[in-house]
Parts: structure tokens; C-alpha cells; sequence
């Protein structure tokens, strides 16, 4: 028989749930859950609620958005001619986080990896082409994670954006070998899309 | 020898295999260390191989070396090096519920990435199943060279890492494709970092089995009273004779090639038919392939002339002697043949070796500098002796 009440294990199973959250963890918030006081739970719950109710993809860029477009995409001082493409929306924050990046982007929501399934359809990739071909984008700096997945996303994504006659280039790789472009630092993803080279 | 050695002091180990905590003080020359089966004599080589290593080279998945029961094994090694002195931590704890296993190193207290340790302290395996390499499957072949370049090379060890994940995407995706399940049109992504990764790996064995070729005949000469020729080669994909570039941007370009060409094979076996999983390293006697032709004894001669090499070529390239790791191999050997060895490796004269037993009487070992006899019971390690460089020549014991 367990020691702790059903509804406390519950929420840890959910909590544990949770990227980078281990069964002591997990435990140790809904303990602290359980001590806060009611309406400090009634405003998280809330919240959490309000967030998937409220936050949708960009219907754009897929970056996220609270109503149909995003900050970026709505941002009339950002330069539509020029595009960078990332695997998802967290890159898009470590790129801006940079400030060297003036553009919009598009995010795949994921990268091409068959073990799991996962095809260019699978992706944000025929709106890619779309957004490319409709309106008058000049160049496409494909940012994806510079691992086996990316590197072959960035090799499909340039052959299919070959016929549109644009300048397509690559996020150079001051970014240590498989390293994801969330955890780079600023200077890092500078750097990077100063030393782009074409694909 | 004139480069320096590097030697573990210390092993202290918990909830790993059978040691559920253990700490052994190692000797700076040759550690006998005796005791029944299946008490833990292989397990402790084991143990160091996988501080040096960051992975067990035997065990089959990382969760195999965690004490059975336990969520977590620990190792920690205090390495004398030429350059500082450095303590490897090492710690495998299972991801709860699932068997996956999370590993995180540090280095004297400080967390680092495992491509920070791999090459820290050199070691060279003598592992009993060596001995079936000559005439055994060419995949054995292939991981002795990993083995060692993994720990020399630390750009060629994450080369290893990146094909093994691109050779899985790109099989899974010929799979598929075959199965009409997917459209190849990815294909040729896969292709370009199969060909990159592939590249790099096969010019690092193509050049490392050029290094090892002389030093082994030499080791062969010394260790066997024959007169044969070693001979070795990389072979690339195995049976065709073809010997691989030792230059990456070669290698690469010399398997994309090889890849168009097959391209309607892969389509439709659904599998990479080339690359560097399906190469072979090729031993020959006086130029007759050996796996075909070497007897039981000739077989563990080449082997040995092989670690030999492997010893010399690590000592020669990282300026720092291995650390040596015999598991059951001197049991085999006879008195003479044994000394012969010893000597040639220079174990025990400022290189360590670790050597196991489970012959009642340990091994006859006088004239090898120091010697520290130890016994295992049950992952319990006790001193049972020790002979100071004394019986070398100066005062007894
Ligand atoms: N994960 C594990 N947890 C606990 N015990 C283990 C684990 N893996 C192996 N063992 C035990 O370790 C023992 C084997 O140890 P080891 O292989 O070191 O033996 P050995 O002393 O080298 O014997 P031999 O002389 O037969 O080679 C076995 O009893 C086995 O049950
Ligand atoms: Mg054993
Ligand atoms: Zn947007």
C-alpha cells in the first residue's frame, strides 16, 4: 500500500511528466502544492489552462502567437524578404536573443528523421516552399541543428528551394558539433549568422 | 620507454556489477590479482576500462554494469598522469522505469562533456574473446581499431558517434522506402552525412592499421619462434580487397561513389551496403589470409603482436604509456613465452598492468619489478602481497 494519498501521486506522475523533472523532483512539488496556498494553485491551473486555450502557431511562421500572427510576423519593422528557418519555436528565441537577426522566420516543427517516422510532410515544409514562391523573399538562412536530423533537413530544404531561384544559405557552424542552437549562447549565434555560407 | 606513464592509484566503486562499495589502492607496476570465478576479477578491469573509456567496452547496453537492484553505479578513478594528477567520476543511473541510462561525468569535482576524459588515461585491452579476433567476425576486427582511436582521436570518436545515428536514420529510411511507406526524396541528405562521417572513420582505421602493420610483424618476430610475415590491411567492405584511402576527404569521396553505384541495391535490399560498418581488417601470414590458415597458436601470437603494437603505437602517439589490462590471457601462455611478453610490453618497469587469475597458485611473476598481489572474494578486494622492486636485487620483503 502506497504511504502518500492517491491525489498526491497523481499530480508527481504529472509532474514527472515534465521534461528534466525526476521522480524526487516531481514529488517534491506536489508536496510544495500541497503547502502553497489555494489561490496561488487556482492561479497556476489557471494559467496553465489560459496558455493552451490562448497560444496557438502562427498562422505564418508557426513561431507562437496569441492570436493570428506572432510578435515577429506582425512587426512591421522586420525585413519579409528574408527568412530563417528553425526546428522549433525555442530556436527562434535564441536567435532573437542574439539581436543580430532583422528578418522573419518559419519553424519546421521538427527535422526529417525516419526512425521516428518523421518525412518533409511531417513538417512545415510545403508552406515553406509556398511562403518562398508567394511572396518576394530574397534569401532563406536554414538554422537547423547542426546533428544528423538538421544537417539532412538542410540538405532536403535546399534541393527543394533550388528551382525557386533565391539565395539559400546555411547557419555557419560556430556551433560545437551537434550542438543544439537553444543552448548556444549569444555570441555563438552571432557569429553564426555572420559566417552563413550558401547551400 | 622513454615517455612517461599513466597509472590509476585509486578505484573506488559502488553499486557497479558486483561491487556494491569497494575501494582498491592500486600498484605503480603489475597487479596480480587473483581470486575464483565469477568473484569479480573481470568486472574490476572492467571498471577502469570504463573511467578511461566512458562506456564499458563489454557490456552489451550501459544498464549491464549496474549492480542488479540498484538505480545507480559509480566510478571513481584517481589517475597519476605526467602532466596533474586527475580524478574521473563517473556515474550510470537508470532513467526510472525506463532501461535507458543516463551517464555524467566529472573531472576532479567538476562536471564535463565524456569527450573531455576519453583519451586521459590511455588503456589497452587484453580481453580473453581477443583471441577468437583472427578468425572471428569482422565486426570484432573493426572494434579493436575503434577501441583505440576512440582514445587517441577525439574528433574520429565523435565521427563514430554521428555515423552510428546516420547510419540508423538513413537504414530506417531505406526500410521505409522499400516498404512504400516513404518517399526517398530525403535520401540524399542522409547520403551526404553517411559519406561525411563514413569518410572520416574509415581514413582514421585506414590509418591506424598502417601504423600498427610494422610494429606488429616486429611484435610477431619477438613473440613467436616462427618466421611468418604479419601482415595487416583495411580492407573496405570486407571481401573486396579494396584498401581504403587514409585521407577523409578521399574516403568520402571514394563511398559516395561506391553508394551511386548501388543505389538500386539499396532501394531495394532497404539497408547501406557500404560504409564503414562493413569493412574488415585483413591478417595475413607470409601473405596467406590468416583466417583461414593460422593455427590456435599462431592465432593468439598475431593477437598479442597485435596489443603489442596497439601499446607502442598509443605510447608513441599520446607521449604517455597505457595503462594495461590483461584479463585470463597470461594463464594461457607458458612460463617463457609469458616473461617474454611481460618484457616486451615493459609492464611492471614504470608501465601498470592489470592482470587477472584464477589459477590457484596466481602467476610466477618474480623479475617484473613491482608486483602487488591482491584476491577477490565476492567484489571484495584484499592486499594479499607485495613484492618491492627487492627481489629485483636490492633488500627482501
Ligand atoms: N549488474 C550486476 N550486478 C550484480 N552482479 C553482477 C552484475 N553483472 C555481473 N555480476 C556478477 O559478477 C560476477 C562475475 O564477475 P566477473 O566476470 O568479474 O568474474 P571473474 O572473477 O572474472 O570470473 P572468471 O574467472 O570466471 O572470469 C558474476 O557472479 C555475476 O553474477
Ligand atoms: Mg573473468
Ligand atoms: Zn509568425
Amino acid at each position: 500500500m502506497s504511504l502518500v494519498p492517491g491525489a498526491v501521486e497523481r499530480l508527481a506522475a504529472e509532474f514527472g511528466r515534465l521534461p528534466g523533472i525526476g521522480p524526487k523532483t516531481a514529488q517534491r512539488l506536489s508536496f510544495h502544492c500541497l503547502r502553497a496556498p489555494r489561490e496561488n494553485i487556482a492561479r497556476l491551473s489557471a494559467a496553465l489552462i489560459e496558455m493552451r486555450d490562448l497560444v496557438r502557431p502562427c498562422t505564418r511562421c508557426f513561431f507562437i502567437a496569441e492570436g493570428e500572427l506572432c510578435a515577429v510576423c506582425s512587426n512591421p519593422r522586420r525585413d519579409p524578404n528574408l527568412l530563417c528557418v528553425v526546428e522549433d519555436a525555442l530556436d527562434v528565441l535564441a536567435i532573437e536573443r542574439s539581436g543580430e537577426f532583422t528578418g522573419l522566420y518559419h519553424v519546421l516543427e521538427g527535422a526529417i528523421s525516419p526512425i521516428d517516422g518523421v518525412g518533409p510532410e511531417q513538417l512545415r515544409i510545403a508552406e515553406l516552399v509556398e511562403r518562398v514562391r508567394a511572396n518576394d523573399v530574397r534569401e532563406v538562412i536554414i538554422a537547423t541543428d547542426p546533428d544528423v536530423e538538421g544537417e539532412a533537413t538542410a540538405f532536403y530544404l535546399g534541393e527543394r528551394l533550388a528551382p525557386l531561384e533565391i539565395t539559400v544559405t546555411r547557419l555557419a557552424h560556430g556551433l560545437p558539433a551537434g550542438a543544439d542552437l537553444e543552448y548556444a549562447d549569444e555570441l555563438t549565434v552571432a557569429r553564426a549568422f555572420s559566417g552563413r555560407r550558401a547551400l | 620507454m622513454t615517455e612517461a606513464a599513466c597509472r590509476v592509484d585509486r578505484l573506488r566503486l559502488f553499486a557497479f556489477r558486483n561491487y556494491a562499495a569497494e575501494t582498491i589502492e592500486l600498484g605503480p607496476g603489475l597487479n596480480v590479482i587473483a581470486g575464483r570465478n565469477a568473484q569479480g576479477k573481470t568486472n574490476l578491469l572492467e571498471a577502469v576500462a570504463t573511467a578511461a573509456l566512458t562506456r564499458s567496452p563489454r557490456a552489451a547496453t550501459a544498464a549491464d554494469v549496474i549492480s542488479w537492484g540498484q538505480a545507480a553505479a559509480h566510478i571513481e578513478a584517481a589517475i597519476h598522469r605526467p602532466a596533474a594528477p586527475v580524478t574521473i567520476d563517473l556515474r550510470l543511473h537508470r532513467s526510472d522505469g525506463s532501461e535507458r541510462v543516463g551517464r555524467s561525468i566529472s573531472l576532479d569535482g567538476r562536471p564535463r562533456p565524456a569527450r573531455s576524459v576519453l583519451g586521459l588515461c590511455p588503456v589497452v585491452l587484453f580481453w580473453p574473446e581477443d583471441l577468437l579476433v583472427v578468425k572471428g567476425a569482422p565486426e570484432a576486427r573493426r572494434r579493436l581499431c575503434d577501441v583505440v582511436l576512440a582514445q587517441l582521436e577525439p574528433r574520429t570518436a565523435a565521427e563514430m558517434v554521428r555515423f552510428r545515428r546516420v547510419l540508423e536514420q538513413r537504414n530506417a529510411l531505406l526500410r521505409r522506402v522499400r516498404a512504400g511507406e516513404a518517399s526517398a526524396a530525403p535520401l540524399a541528405g542522409f547520403t551526404e552525412e553517411l559519406v561525411r562521417a563514413g569518410g572520416w572513420v574509415r581514413a582514421a582505421r585506414a590509418r591506424l592499421v598502417a601504423a600498427l602493420q610494422p610494429l606488429a610483424a616486429e611484435g610477431l618476430d619477438v613473440l613467436s619462434d616462427g618466421s611468418e610475415r604479419l601482415g595487416l590491411a583495411y580492407a573496405v567492405d570486407g571481401e573486396s580487397g579494396e584498401t581504403a584511402a587514409t585521407d577523409p576527404e578521399a574516403a568520402s569521396e571514394a563511398l559516395a561513389q561506391t553508394l551511386r553505384r548501388r543505389a538500386g541495391d539499396e532501394l531495394a535490399r532497404g539497408a547501406t551496403l557500404a560504409g564503414p560498418h562493413r569493412d574488415d581488417v585483413v591478417i595475413t601470414l607470409d601473405g596467406r589470409p590468416a583466417r583461414a590458415a593460422a593455427s590456435q597458436g599462431q592465432q593468439r601470437s598475431i593477437v598479442l603482436a597485435w596489443k603489442l603494437a596497439e601499446v607502442r603505437h598509443v605510447a608513441a602517439a599520446t607521449g604517455t604509456t597505457p595503462v594495461l589490462l590483461l584479463d585470463d590471457v597470461l594463464s594461457e601462455l607458458d612460463g617463457e613465452r609469458r616473461r617474454r611478453l611481460l618484457d616486451e610490453l615493459g609492464a611492471g618497469r614504470g608501465t601498470q598492468a592489470l592482470l587477472t587469475t584464477s589459477a590457484a597458485g596466481g602467476l610466477d611473476l618474480e623479475r617484473h619489478g613491482e608486483v602487488r598481489h591482491m584476491s577477490v572474494e565476492a567484489g571484495r578486494v584484499s592486499v594479499t602481497g607485495e613484492t618491492p622492486a627487492a627481489l629485483a636485487g636490492a633488500a627482501g620483503a
